[in-house]
């Protein structure tokens, strides 16, 4: 409970931060600049910094999340685990918890774009909501992700590291938004409209590539209920 | 009525239980006794469902475990790395497991604070508590819920003489009110009072 608290502390503090950076640094003059700020190629300072900068609130929502995978196997937790008739169906209600947290944690992100982000090129609410889908889906890949190599690797601090790499090489690769199965396999690039074409630029509907994403979602939570049907728990 | 039938258990390559089969009845404990590695504590976490069996089968009361249920209905377990939250109090702790079943009401948690030996210390916090008493804690939970199936993993440990009799005592009232017990036990003496049925298991096998 209290490193719950923690983690939310920290994070409302590091997005609040990523704002702050935003504004003062005048980084990025479109709207909602935590999905604008990144630009999908090029390997100067100016570029490296927008990587870190729009990484900068992933690693704990990923802390956050984490308690889930606690959840799901120990402690405190086997008390509830065996007062469940259904694996499958704790495995679901865990897994609705991380779009809970998921949905809480872009929503928190965006009000603080909204009320103090001081960016002049303004963007259609249509587009703005694409920001947020595309943002909102790609989180939950990450996490959903996580949550299932932790089960497999039966080491949480493990696949939380290659998770936060995976992340981040994702954005550092110079590939640019036209090249969609590129970005389609490092789907972090997806949450930054540069990439996903929410802000223009891109031939393709968004919506496909929103579509991807869900599915994408759906077979990672199958996959995990699977593995967490016939896992043994210590 | 809880069935084994040729459950056989391989982790890392080591047979830990091994074509174990048997049937345990209602209203009746059940002692495993053996030295460490003998399987005991696995046959515990495998009849809860919380271990996937190699091979074999695990019935509770003719449904099949990992496949028309995931655990035995109505368990009580307690086990190695259990642990309750340690900023609430006893009655807190209760209260936040019952919500999953609603089976225990408020009364049922004051009276098996009370059995334990908890009455004097319910509100204090978790954290505050000597092994001794989060023990008997933990043996709490097993049975607030009037549980049909109690798991005890060396439940006597940590406990004085007057918490092992009070263990004694309470289980033998789970048992005339029909619950099947199992104790996982390497003090074969513990158990010889306690218990209806003595097993013993050895390299993964019950004799």
């Amino acid at each position: 409970m209290k490193s719950r608290l923690t983690g939310i502390v920290l994070f409302a503090a590091i997005a609040a931060l990523q704002c702050f950076i935003i504004n003062s640094m005048a980084m990025e003059e479109t709207e909602f600049g935590f999905s604008t700020m990144y630009t999908a190629a090029g390997t100067d300072s100016g570029i490296i910094q927008r990587v870190l900068f729009s990484y900068l609130p992933i690693p704990f929502i990923l802390f956050l999340a984490e308690d889930v995978i606690e959840d799901l196997v120990k402690g405190y937790n086997l008390m509830i685990i065996v007062r469940n008739y259904n694996r499958s169906l704790l495995f679901a209600k865990i897994m609705a918890k991380v779009v809970v947290i998921t949905v809480l944690s872009v929503a928190f992100i965006v009000v603080l774009s909204l009320l103090f982000g001081t960016n002049s090129i303004h963007l259609d609410v249509a587009r703005k909501v694409n920001i947020v889908v595309f943002y909102s889906l790609v989180l939950l890949n990450t996490i959903a992700f996580d949550v299932i190599l932790a089960l497999i690797l039966h080491k949480k601090q493990v696949s939380n590291i290659f998770i936060n790499i995976f992340f981040v090489v994702s954005l550092l690769l110079p590939v640019k938004g036209g090249n969609i199965v590129v970005n389609c396999i490092f789907f972090p690039k997806l949450a930054f409209a540069a990439v996903n074409g929410a802000t223009g630029g891109i031939d393709s509907n968004p919506i496909y590539l929103q579509l991807y994403l869900l599915v994408c979602f759906m077979v990672i939570c199958l996959m995990g209920q699977k593995k967490y049907k016939d896992m043994d728990i210590y | 009525m809880l069935e084994i039938k040729n459950v056989t258990k391989i982790l890392n390559k080591r047979k830990v239980l091994d074509e174990v089969s048997y049937t345990f009845n209602k209203g009746t404990i059940y002692g495993l006794y053996g030295a460490n590695g003998s399987g005991k504590t696995m046959l515990l976490r495998l009849v809860s469902g919380l271990i996937v069996p190699t091979e074999g089968e695990v019935y509770w009361n003719n449904k099949k475990l990992h496949e028309d249920i995931s655990f035995p209905g109505n368990v009580g377990i307690v086990i190695e790395n259990m642990e309750m939250l340690p900023q609430y109090t006893a009655k807190q702790n209760l209260k936040i497991l019952s919500r999953l079943k609603n089976i225990a009401t408020e009364v049922d948690i004051e009276n098996v604070l009370k059995r334990v030996g908890l009455e004097a210390a319910k509100d204090l916090n978790v954290k505050k508590y000597s092994l001794g008493m989060k023990q008997r804690l933990n043996i709490a939970q097993a049975i607030f819920e009037k549980q049909d199936l109690i798991l005890l993993d060396e439940p006597t440990n940590a406990l004085d003489e007057e918490g092992i009799k009070l263990i004694y005592d309470i289980m033998q009232e789970e048992k005339k009110r029909g619950a099947t017990i199992i104790i996982a036990t390497h003090h074969k003496e513990d158990l010889a009072n306690m218990c209806d049925v003595l097993i013993n298991v050895k390299n993964g096998k019950i004799y």
